[in-house]
């Protein structure tokens, strides 16, 4: 173990690249990260682990390699395929579901990091055949989605949004779901979805369905 | 994008954990919030060989105050802080800092323990703890260790801690009747790192004297950076529009920016200027408030 030294005073700071702003891989040694040569791996490395997650209500058990991620595990071996990746680095939220009631973005957690932990992902939100959950009807109604890329994402964050704070103002509801990004900037429509469903929760009359396009 | 391969832990102890980390020394990473070490995973990189999750060992989650102490586990998540009314009171600052650390399902994920272990001066709480003097509570295998926030960070992602040691707490002093403190940065959207940040505590005698100041600037600097000159120019003075210029302008002078997709050095300094000095005041409103 080395001791790391005090770098220079002066400098520059983190260079980062242009795609995903990740700090750029840093000089070895330094702090403790290591990128061993893959052949070199100990026979431990990537061993199956056993999980059990419940997904929308449902308990199943996979054996997965612990860097599959969440995501790939709802998508690939659960197919439900509702869950969408979007970015794959965590800024655009189309893989928004719940983990333990929390909205979190599945593509930057392990399946792994999942085990014993109950999901709640776009399919559970009303049964085939039931009627719409106030959320699905607020964006029907509204036309809150264009291409619907982004809409299971919005939709399981707007979850939490309207759990945690019922009746949200519209700023509240912009900033509550900042971490989504819409790429048919249909956001109006998408905050008065979210709109029409709280009022629906709180047995409110919706103000107006009439779409806005501006 | 995928991980390279690697062995997942998930001890249920803390003893366990650091058993762990000395088999393993330095090929192994712990494994918070993640959302930092996942995505550079992803990117390749980094590759740990060993990642030990310590989500599933139990007491690092609270947030509590004893005596003139507050005590933040590792665990504590951004949204915990974000909604905690306890600590909110009595540190406005942490509800300015966590609403702009990343978006809300990242802060439902990202810890106070990661954000700080993680060792990048882009990161947010880094200023935080400088402004607050708060202490880093690091556990190993020989026992519990404080460390101050000013002796934390020695180099771009190189941290105080050893291999075999895990950030279990932060510790802040209590503030003193009188004590205000804010948090700004600027950023070019949500989830962006800051192109400059600033945090400022100041406490206040009751005519006006500035009896504290602690100011910690973001990613203006190789290291999270204490503006010391500009907290000296704070210190024993009323704080006139004049002073604060000072305290701001030296704040502009003595970070070390880097030129960047977010602009230019001259740029970065004049913003650290700015925000000082706004952050400057809004603690000062908040202190007599």
């Amino acid at each position: 173990m080395t001791t790391p030294q005090p770098p220079p005073k002066t400098g520059g700071g983190a260079v980062r690249d242009s795609f995903g702003d990740l700090p750029l891989l840093k000089q070895e040694g330094a702090g403790g990260w290591s990128n061993v040569a893959q052949a070199n791996k100990p026979e431990t490395i990537n061993m199956k682990k056993q999980i059990t997650v419940t997904v929308n209500g449902q308990a199943h058990t996979a054996e997965v390699e612990p860097r599959l991620l969440l995501v790939h595990l709802i998508r690939e071996n659960l197919n439900m395929t509702g869950t969408h990746i979007g970015c794959d680095t965590s800024s655009c939220g189309a893989c928004t579901i719940l983990l333990d009631g929390k909205s979190v973005k599945s593509c930057t957690i392990l399946a792994v990091q999942a085990n014993g932990k109950s999901i709640a992902t776009v399919e559970g939100m009303c049964a085939p055949g039931a009627p719409l959950s106030n959320l699905q009807e607020g964006f029907k109604e509204n036309h809150g989605l264009h291409c619907g890329f982004c809409t299971p994402g919005m939709m399981m964050r707007a979850t939490e949004l309207l759990e945690m704070n019922p009746d949200p103002t519209e700023d509240e509801i912009r900033w509550g779901i900042s971490g989504n990004l819409c790429r048919c900037t249909g956001y109006n429509n998408i905050v008065k979805a979210i709109q029409y469903a709280s009022a629906k929760n709180r047995g409110v009359e919706p103000a107006s369905t009439e779409p806005q396009f501006v | 994008m995928i991980a390279a391969d690697f062995n997942y832990e998930a001890p249920t102890t803390l003893d366990e954990a650091i058993s762990l980390l000395q088999k393993y020394g330095d090929e192994a990473k712990i494994l918070s919030g993640g959302h930092s070490l996942i995505p550079m995973m992803k990117l390749r990189f980094a590759s740990p060989e060993h990642i030990i999750d310590i989500n599933n060992i139990p007491g690092l989650s609270d947030i509590s105050i004893a005596g003139d102490t507050v005590h933040i586990g590792a665990l504590v998540r951004e949204a915990q802080i974000e909604h905690s009314a306890q600590l909110n009171e009595h540190f406005p600052i942490f509800a300015d800092v966590t609403k702009l650390i990343a978006d809300p399902q990242v802060r439902n994920m990202g810890t106070i323990g990661g954000n700080l272990a993680h060792g990048d001066a882009a990161n947010d709480h880094p200023a935080v703890m400088i402004a607050l003097n708060a202490t880093v509570i690091a556990t190993g295998p020989d026992g519990v260790r404080s460390i101050p926030i000013d002796e934390f960070f020695l180099g771009f992602y190189m941290t105080a801690l050893q291999p075999d040691e895990i950030l279990t707490e932060i510790q802040i002093p209590m503030p003193a009747a009188g004590t205000g403190s804010a948090y700004h940065k600027l950023e070019r959207k949500v989830g962006d790192y800051a192109t400059a940040g600033a945090a400022v505590q100041l406490t206040l005698d009751g005519n006006g004297v500035c009896t504290y100041a602690g100011i910690g600037l973001t990613n203006v600097n190789p290291l999270p950076l204490r503006a010391e000159r500009s907290e000296a120019a704070l210190l024993g003075k009323t704080l006139t529009d004049e002073v604060i210029a000072e305290a701001a302008q030296f704040a502009a002078e003595d970070c070390n920016p880097s030129a960047d997709l977010r602009g230019d050095e001259e740029y970065k300094r004049a913003m650290v200027g700015v925000l000082v000095k706004r952050m400057i005041h809004k603690a000062a409103e908040r202190a007599v408030a």
